[in-house]
């Protein structure tokens, strides 16, 4: 099965074959390797290629997007099938919205610009409270504030979309 | 001896509480907040009891509440962890006019200790060095100059009323006093809603050593040696470790430091397990900083070299027990190391990282130890501090403990959350650091100096990671290979095949 595989920003097109059995194949650019790969526990890989011993640790955030540890180094896997290109996400990003999301739950303290204003890359744009610390999130390229959703006193969740800039 | 504790906290602490109750065959008794139903600490002690919604100041720092549980239970005693009301005499006075225990010194020590500057006149009058400056608020800039003359420069203006750093200024010539003084007193108002300021002596690049003692009611007072906590970030404790490097062929001065922490400990009347806190610097010239009237976070690498259950200790202390040993009893062996995992992404400026855990693999072998209230599947709750747990090591010496330390955090694997366990990794190979040449300004500088950078992982970890991908992936698209099967699936499927022969 043909897949394009990007690893830690670098995509490329490999070739995967997956028998039943232990054994993975991959075929990158022109470089064969296979592995005897076995799943432990879940989410936890045996893989041994050639004579090295692996131990993987395998996250899947979402379909594809693929959070890796090999013995604690991290990587990041996003793998897609190339016949489901249409898949592939293109929504805020396109129509030249950013989207500002909480990092993690917590309560808005303080909204330190307001609708319309004009931002800096990484001006203070509203400073979240949890885990007993406040923490400013910054704007990540400077541009207007189109959309100030949060209000101060609100609970947020993560992933919870703050601010809209453009 | 007690028959039944109530322990007044919460997570790795009040795990580790429970855990000596158990040993010692003693009932305990977990109190909780809304949020913390679920916690570890809960089901491991024998009774348990609600105690308010998750804020702390509605649970856990409710002396009434907690009372009211400890008499409803029967509890004969209290042990308030670290944190919280383990430093608060109130919560010690209401145990004594309770007839309950409090497992801690008495209130009256405590509020002594509590209180800067009778602790650093009682200091003084047991001949224990303090850092030199103020006696007390400075009343103006004429007396913060001629205090800053006195204790000499490089001098600190401190705010009296909090720290944190607000409303603190380092003055290294007498030009800078005035502005800085002014800077200080109106950051100092702004942060307290208090403007006076004191001046401290500076210590450049400070180590921060303290000694842990454990007293009896009799006057038996013990040390147990030193700790090093210079690994500080933002003036958090992140790494400690015993003995300290800097004392490393300097025996008479660790008899000094450590006879002077006793003596501290005598000028209070101090009973239970206490820690004196001191600045070193360079030249390993020490001054007293505080006295912790409690349990520290880090007693663990302590209780690694000296054998010493530090909990069971402070149980018998409060029963009216006599120390079980004296000072010649006392064996120092090999060192020990402790890293403090934290719920925070050090890749995002140690951003808190609450979530859920969704697996936990522990470090193990020989002296390997993880003191944690987390498992598999608990939600971290937001209301109280990022505190995960505490992964400790010992070896017979520091090259060797560094070395373990560095092979546990090689197993060490907390899924769903990011936490410290990286930073870890990362800071364990600075040269400086594992040659010992550390202090509280350590890790800002390796932040800043880009310690933190992560180095591509090498081509064939890279292989490996895309070969387990694709596996996931292809079987999860089921396209006509065969579908992973669960380990379990497959012990069932060779049965059945078995039983078909």
């Amino acid at each position: 099965m043909k897949l394009i595989a990007s690893i830690n920003g670098e995509e490329r097109l490999v070739e995967v074959s997956a028998s039943e059995g232990r054994e993975v194949r991959l075929l990158k650019q022109d470089e064969e390797k296979s592995a005897d790969l076995v799943e432990t526990e879940p989410g936890v890989y045996s893989a041994i290629v050639g004579r090295q011993s692996y131990e993987v640790r395998l996250e899947e955030y979402e379909k594809g997007d693929f959070g890796i540890w090999v013995d604690s180094h991290e990587c990041r896997v996003e793998l897609s099938d190339p016949r489901r290109l249409a898949a592939r996400r293109g929504t805020a990003a396109s129509s030249g919205l950013l989207e500002m999301k909480a990092p993690m739950p917590g309560k808005v303290v303080r909204r330190l610009v307001a609708e319309g204003d004009a931002v800096e890359e990484d001006q203070g744009v509203i400073v979240i409270e949890a885990m007993k610390m406040q923490n400013e999130l910054r704007a990540p390229k400077a541009g207007v504030v189109c959309e100030l959703r949060a209000a101060e006193g609100d609970s947020v969740a993560a992933g919870e979309t703050l601010a809209v800039l453009e | 001896m007690f028959r039944k504790i109530l322990v007044a906290n919460r997570g790795e602490i009040a795990v580790r509480v429970i855990r000596a109750c158990r040993e010692m065959g003693i009932c305990s008794v977990a109190v909780y907040s809304e949020a913390d139903r679920a916690s570890l600490h809960v089901r491991m002690a024998d009774e348990a009891a609600e105690i308010g919604p998750a804020p702390a100041s509605e649970s856990y720092l409710r002396i009434d509440k907690i009372l009211d549980t400890a008499r409803e239970h029967g509890a004969e005693a209290i042990h308030p962890g670290y944190g919280f009301l383990s430093e608060n005499p109130e919560l010690a006075g209401a145990c004594d006019a309770a007839g309950i225990v409090f497992i801690g010194p008495s209130a009256d020590s405590m509020r002594r200790m509590g209180s800067k500057t009778e602790a650093r006149a009682a200091m003084q009058a047991a001949g224990v060095p303090i850092l030199p400056g103020s006696e007390g608020p400075a009343a103006d800039f004429e007396a913060a100059a001629q205090d800053a003359e006195r204790a000499g420069y490089p001098v600190l203006i401190k705010a009296s009323a909090g720290g944190g750093g607000k409303g603190m200024r380092l003055v290294r010539a007498p030009e800078e006093l005035a502005s800085a003084f002014e800077q200080a007193r109106s950051e100092a108002e702004n942060a307290f809603g208090d403007g006076s300021v004191y001046v401290e002596k500076a210590i450049e690049r400070p180590r921060h050593v303290e000694v842990q003692i454990v007293a009896d009611k009799f006057g038996s007072i013990v040390h147990l040696g030193e700790r090093e906590c210079s690994l500080q970030r933002r003036h958090q404790k992140v790494m400690e470790e015993t003995p300290s490097p800097l004392l490393e062929g300097y025996p008479e001065v660790r008899e000094q430091l450590c006879a002077a922490a006793v003596a501290a400990a005598r000028a209070t009347d101090y009973f239970s397990a206490g820690t004196v806190e001191f600045l070193m610097d360079a030249e390993r010239n020490f001054y007293f900083l505080e006295m912790n009237a409690r349990l520290q976070v880090e007693h663990p690498i302590t209780e690694l070299v000296s054998g010493v259950d530090l909990v069971q200790e402070q149980i018998r202390i409060a029963a009216g027990k006599k120390l079980g040993f004296s000072q010649d009893d006392v064996r120092l062996r090999g060192a020990a190391i402790e890293c403090r995992v934290y719920a925070e992404d050090p890749a995002q400026g140690f951003l808190p990282a609450p979530g859920r855990i969704t697996s936990l693999e522990r470090p193990s072998g020989p002296g390997v130890r993880v003191d944690s209230g987390a498992y598999a599947g608990w939600e971290i709750p937001l209301e109280y501090d990022s505190l995960i747990a505490k992964l400790a090591v010992w070896a017979p010496t520091r090259p060797a403990a560094i070395a373990r330390l560095e092979a546990a955090l090689r197993e060490y694997h907390i899924g769903g959350v990011r936490t410290t366990l990286d930073f870890f990794r990362a800071v364990l190979k600075s040269d400086e650091l594992r040659r010992g040449e550390i202090d509280t300004g350590f890790i800002d500088r390796f932040l800043k100096a880009g310690g933190m950078k992560k180095d591509k992982p090498p081509a064939e970890y890279q292989a490996a990671a895309l070969l387990a991908a694709s596996r996931r992936f292809v079987s999860s698209n089921g396209t006509g290979a065969a579908a992973e099967t669960a380990p379990a699936d497959r012990w069932k499927s060779l049965a059945r095949r078995r039983g078909l022969r």
